[in-house]
């Protein structure tokens, strides 16, 4: 259903002025105060079991013509199978791509034909479908669901398609420090529980359609299942339909989700190594309750009052006092048998530390002192006029009842919600965070560079490192001494080689190499080009030992003119740098003393062909940073042995990863001498070079 | 508000937004003494300073909507202070005599409730859903506003600013949009309808033209109880919200509603093509533009079903046609925004690979006579009814969207009875009925045909 149009500028602008902090001046009238909450006028839902199993909630809602119908089965992520997760979520995605007699088109244009939608997600516990529909098309509502649901006919050309957008998805993910945060804090949170284990691209990968077709037949069973009906219908009327639609489907409850862990008693650090990385990404928190515990009231006032909304302690303890936080918020997530409560941060790496023990410090005053009330009034009144908002539509009924049905909450629950939290007081906030924010059990996530945030993290409490692919790491190696590269430009080719760049498979631009050998001189030459985004020449002295001698760099990047010339000579590099950064272009002065043989970030490439390859061997050394001006670490890696197909042929590579630039570039490097770069790609980016036959190179060149 | 948008993605129609302006109710309906499933139940009356008011109780939820209308929109400014009436989107969030800046909004939200502003051709809407326990917080706001708005060097400084910076984004980010924007404000002549024929969002000029005197002389005359209607809808109680009302605007000064700019509708007034270049464009793209009547016309039923046959869903005509063969990489078609009148229809698309400006052109124009041929039969007609009705029934359900929709048939359709009366008359529309209207306004004459070269093209 298409909302009312809404003005996105007016809603840019709001925040924009709302960013505005409010001038101190003393209001001569204050806002009117709130009036009591009435009991909620919602009529009560009708519970039915169907002789299958099947479990029937009815709202009877004869207010406008509308019906939402979801069907939960406990085919949550939860129940992944190991090695295979995203199971859950997959089938999700193909349940609506295909059903009964309906190809994937069929079924969206029959939904759009009567103006209606469909939809189906996995949860933690529960795979849910919604159908949104005019009440007159009922029968058809119920009908499509039940093909969806028991007759998916999971395509194997829209399971691929899901498939490839899952897993650029997830390797998005695993780049960003939010998400790679959120899911470490999930597995270190919940010890090996399932709730705890995530799809990666590796798992996501293994799932086969018969994997789908398996784990559909063992849990989707009439047993354990939930069919919700919001709308202009009346029990026995949804009852008729859901006989007719689900009558018919047969099968015992599945096997519900192992036990819950005791929860952890050591507080600990994970710390998830991104090198280069300026900023620290914190996740503070722990293992909670089941999802119909009472807490819940209480919990949900602490949080508004901890970490929720526009201004709450932690963004006005991280945020205003001590300008740590870009962002920093707080949340409670429920589940059936476990939820967590996290913080989650973003802070500078060099206030990691102090932030944390800011956020501790927060925790334990809300564990000993009473929240005054006119914050306790605050936070209440932002709670239950949050949750009125949330249920306005039939389709968001629909949806409120079928989780708090779930969570295994009582059927009273969505409309006693209200008064129950206006009553919650400051001592059951106190006791609420006595429960849930001591300092034992914490599991503190930060995901930044590991070399600056090892030490001071390890006074707080036990650190344990890993790399963003889960591999655990020693302190030594995040530290890693830098070595003079060994490497030897006798063995680089002379003539010119030809890379295509391309974007999702459309060619955008081209980068030609070349060496020359001059007098005592090797010198690399690179251009690129990248429509008109990009035209960047490179040059790149040697002497004939292999040292940096120079360095010339001219182009445009996006209209504005670039330039580097710098000199190494005399145990210093010298020279200017005119480069476009955030802000507009803008010149650097070079003159630092380099110490030991320093290699310039623009040579890198010209060097990897020039090293001993071999697998698993590794480089860290200094690199200089000539657009930044800063010396930096960074390692190359022969990680893997891969046969690559590029437009120049197919070649038996090297896969040599370079680390520690924002970005992981991986180099596959021929593993035939003379060795040549026929392929490189920049991790998580869509962009990728190609090796074009020589021939080619003067037709293609821009 | 933005119309162009809707021009943007192929994935977000315009359809929700036109089928506002189809909710035409020239015979209104009597209220049923009975509450009837889909009908909108209210009262209204007028208070002595002039401010309109319409009640509409419904304790489905726990929500209240305050929503204020003041007809200030871009065809009341001026054309040297286009954007004027845009600038009020973000000013009337600047705080007032007991107000700070910036509070507005963050005592709205820190009761759990959300807001919203926006200004078209024709109207200004500030809308807030709130805790029905929090009804006196919003009128309260409301008047506020209405009463002491904070309009001096600062925040003017602060909403042109804004203004400007979205009108970068806009004009400066989007493809194809200066183009459209362009396109509908030439349908309009300048002096027979200096309101329609220039952007409603302003030009970087006219922006930096708007000084505080100017804003204020604005707001003194559009701003008023007289040029307002107030709507409340959801869950409170009619005599409560009528003391309230009393209590907050009554003392506000009594003013006249403001003068309607006048626009005098020209049809047919002969072909005419307009070509323009946009250099971040990498297709060409092609839209025709026909002028058609304002939103209360008898034709306009069958205009927003012919919008939905054309241009809404994957079974649209225009994706079917010529998106699904690869001939077009976005198409969008239909009314465009809501006017008192004349309006406008658009058919929009974006050359796919290897097709030139010309033959996009032909095949558009192909679609438009398709449109009035007896390929568009009752199998079109019953998918854009249900996606209609669907989407009426839809802007029904929430507090805000009734109070929205009652609105709109105040100002657009002659009476808010209207919003009660418009589906039965779009639902009785025939076949015959859509291939007559698009004969009468889908004609060569009555078309503006835009052609977007893009930057290869130069």
């Amino acid at each position: 259903m298409k909302p009312l149009r809404r003005s996105p500028s007016a809603m840019l602008m709001l925040a924009s002025l709302t960013a505005t902090p409010l001038i101190a001046q003393q209001p001569a009238v204050e806002p009117p105060a709130p009036t009591a909450i009435q009991p909620s006028l919602l009529p009560v839902t009708q519970d039915a079991l169907l002789p299958n199993g099947v479990k029937l909630v009815v709202l009877s809602l004869p207010r406008q013509p509308v019906l939402a119908v979801t069907l939960s089965v406990p085919a949550g992520s939860a129940f992944d199978p190991e090695n295979h997760e995203g199971t859950a979520d997959l089938l999700a995605g193909l349940l609506t791509r295909g059903a009964g007699t309906r190809s994937a088109a069929a079924v969206a244009s029959a939904i759009e034909t009567v103006g209606g939608s469909l939809s189906a997600a996995a949860g933690p516990d529960a795979l849910t479908m919604q159908v949104d529909v005019l009440s007159d098309q009922a029968p058809f509502a119920f009908g499509l669901l039940a093909d969806a649901a028991l007759q998916p006919t999971l395509p194997a050309d829209e399971l691929e398609t899901l498939r490839a957008r899952s897993i650029a998805s997830l390797e998005s993910g695993l780049a960003d420090p939010a998400s790679l945060g959120g899911r470490v804090f999930l597995l270190g949170s919940y010890r090996g529980h399932p709730y705890g284990r995530q799809p990666t691209p590796g798992s996501v990968r293994a799932i086969t359609r018969a994997d789908l077709v398996s784990f559909h037949r063992a849990r989707f069973r009439p047993g354990g299942a939930l069919l919700v009906v919001v709308g202009n219908i009346t029990l026995p009327e949804a009852r008729r339909l859901a006989l007719a639609s689900f009558g018919r489907w047969k099968g015992l409850r599945p096997a519900p989700l192992p036990a819950v862990m005791p929860g952890a008693t050591t507080r600990r650090i994970l710390l998830v190594h991104q090198g280069g990385a300026q900023d620290a990404q914190l996740l503070i928190g722990t293992a909670t309750t089941a999802g119909a515990d009472s807490a819940y009231y209480a919990a949900a006032v602490l949080n508004r009052i901890l970490g929720e909304g526009r201004s709450h302690r932690l963004s006005r303890a991280l945020g205003r006092d001590h300008l740590w936080a870009t962002s920093v918020s707080s949340a409670f997530l429920r589940t059936a048998r476990l939820g967590v409560f996290r913080v989650t941060a973003q802070v500078p790496a060099e206030a990691a530390d102090s932030a944390i023990r800011e956020t501790l410090a927060q925790f334990a005053l809300l564990r000993t002192e009473l929240v005054p009330i006119k914050e306790l009034e605050r936070a209440r009144d932002a709670v239950t006029g949050t949750f009125a908002l949330r249920l306005q539509t039939a389709s968001q009924l629909a949806s409120a009842i079928t989780e708090a049905r779930l969570l295994g909450l009582p059927p009273a629950y969505l409309t006693g919600f209200r008064l129950k939290a206006t009553t919650i007081g400051a001592g059951q906030i106190r006791a609420q965070a006595r429960r849930t924010l001591g300092e034992d059990g914490l599991t503190i996530v930060v995901v930044g560079d590991a070399a600056r945030l090892y030490r001071p993290l390890a006074a707080i409490a036990p650190v344990q490192i890993y790399a963003s692919d889960g591999r655990s790491l020693t302190p030594e190696e995040i530290e890693p001494r830098s070595v003079a590269l060994a490497y030897d430009l006798g063995q680089l080719p002379l003539r010119p080689d030809s890379l295509v760049i391309v974007a999702q498979g459309q060619p955008i631009g081209m980068q030609i190499t070349q060496v020359r050998r001059g007098g005592d001189s090797v010198v690399y030459t690179e251009r690129s080009t990248i429509g008109n985004a990009l035209a960047q020449t490179t040059t790149v002295v040697f002497d004939s030992g292999g040292r940096m001698r120079r360095l010339n760099q001219v182009g445009r990047v996006r209209g504005q003119d670039t330039r580097i010339v710098l000199d190494y000579t005399g145990g210093k590099v010298k020279g200017t740098a005119l480069v476009v950064g955030r802000t507009g272009p803008h010149t650097l002065t070079v003159d630092t003393v380099v110490s030991g043989v320093l290699v310039d970030d623009n040579a890198v490439q010209a060097l990897v062909p020039a090293l001993p390859l071999a697998l698993n061997t590794r480089w860290t050394f200094d690199v200089f940073a000539s657009g930044e001006n800063l010396v930096r670490p960074m390692s190359l890696t022969v990680a893997d042995l891969v046969s690559v197909t590029v437009p120049a042929g197919t070649f038996e590579t090297f896969r040599v990863d370079l680390d520690g630039a924002p970005q992981r570039v991986s180099y596959f490097v021929t593993r035939q001498p003379p060795h040549r770069i026929v392929r490189l790609t920049i991790a998580n980016t869509p962009v990728e070079f190609l090796a074009v036959p020589a021939d080619s190179t003067a037709r293609s060149t821009p | 508000m933005n119309r162009f948008g809707t021009f943007q993605s192929p994935t977000r129609l315009g359809f929700g937004v036109a089928l506002l302006g189809v909710l035409a109710g020239l015979v209104p309906a009597p209220l049923p003494a009975q509450r009837v499933i889909g009908q909108i139940a209210f009262e209204q009356y007028t208070l002595a300073n002039g401010l309109s008011v319409i009640l509409a109780p419904d304790h489905t939820s726990q929500v209240v909507a305050v929503d204020v209308w003041y007809r200030a929109g871009s065809r009341d400014e001026t054309p040297a202070h286009a954007g004027m009436a845009r600038l009020f989107e973000s000013l009337m969030f600047s705080g007032s005599a007991n107000v700070p800046l910036g509070g507005h909004a963050a005592i709205v939200e820190n009761v759990g409730g959300r807001g919203e502003a926006g200004a078209d051709e024709d109207i200004a809407r500030y809308i807030q859903s709130l805790p029905s326990n929090r009804l006196n917080l919003g009128l309260w706001l409301e008047a506020e506003r209405m009463r002491s708005l904070a309009i001096n060097d600062t925040t003017v400084a602060q909403a042109r600013d804004n203004l400007l910076r979205e009108l970068q984004q806009k004009i400066g980010g989007e493809t194809y949009t200066a183009a459209v924007l362009d396109a509908v404000a030439a349908l309009y002549d300048s002096t027979a309808c200096p309101g329609y024929s220039h952007p409603p969002t302003g030009r970087v000029g006219t922006i930096a033209a708007i000084t505080t005197a100017d804003v204020l002389a604005f707001y003194h005359q559009r701003y008023t109880p007289g040029n307002a209607r107030l709507v409340i809808a959801g869950d409170f109680d009619p005599a409560d919200a009528r003391t309230l009302i009393t209590q907050y605007f009554a003392d506000l000064p009594a003013t006249g509603a403001a003068p309607m700019a006048t626009c005098t509708a020209t049809f047919s007034p002969g072909a005419k093509t307009l070509t323009t270049h946009d250099r971040r464009a990498t297709h060409a793209a092609v839209g025709l533009f026909y002028r058609i009547p304002g939103a209360n016309h008898a034709d306009m039923p069958a205009l927003q079903l012919l919008g939905a046959i054309l241009g809404q869903g994957r079974e649209g005509r225009l994706l079917q046609a010529l998106g699904s063969r690869g001939l077009t990489i976005a198409s969008q078609a239909g009314v465009l925004g809501e006017r008192a009148g004349p309006g406008a229809f658009g058919l929009f698309a974006a050359a796919g690979d290897g097709v030139a400006a010309d033959s996009l052109r032909a095949l558009l124009e192909a679609q438009v006579r398709w449109a009035t041929s007896d390929s568009l039969g009752e199998l079109e007609l019953t998918r854009a009814k249900n996606i209609y009705r669907a989407t009426a029934v839809s802007v029904r359900e929430r507090p805000e969207d009734i109070a929205e929709t009652l609105h709109h048939a105040a100002t657009f359709l002659g009476s808010a009875d209207a919003a009660n009366a418009d589906l039965a008359k779009t639902l009785a529309m025939t076949v015959a009925d859509l291939h007559r209207v698009a004969r009468v306004w889908f004609t060569p004459a009555n078309a503006l045909t835009l052609v977007v070269t893009p930057e290869a093209a130069r």
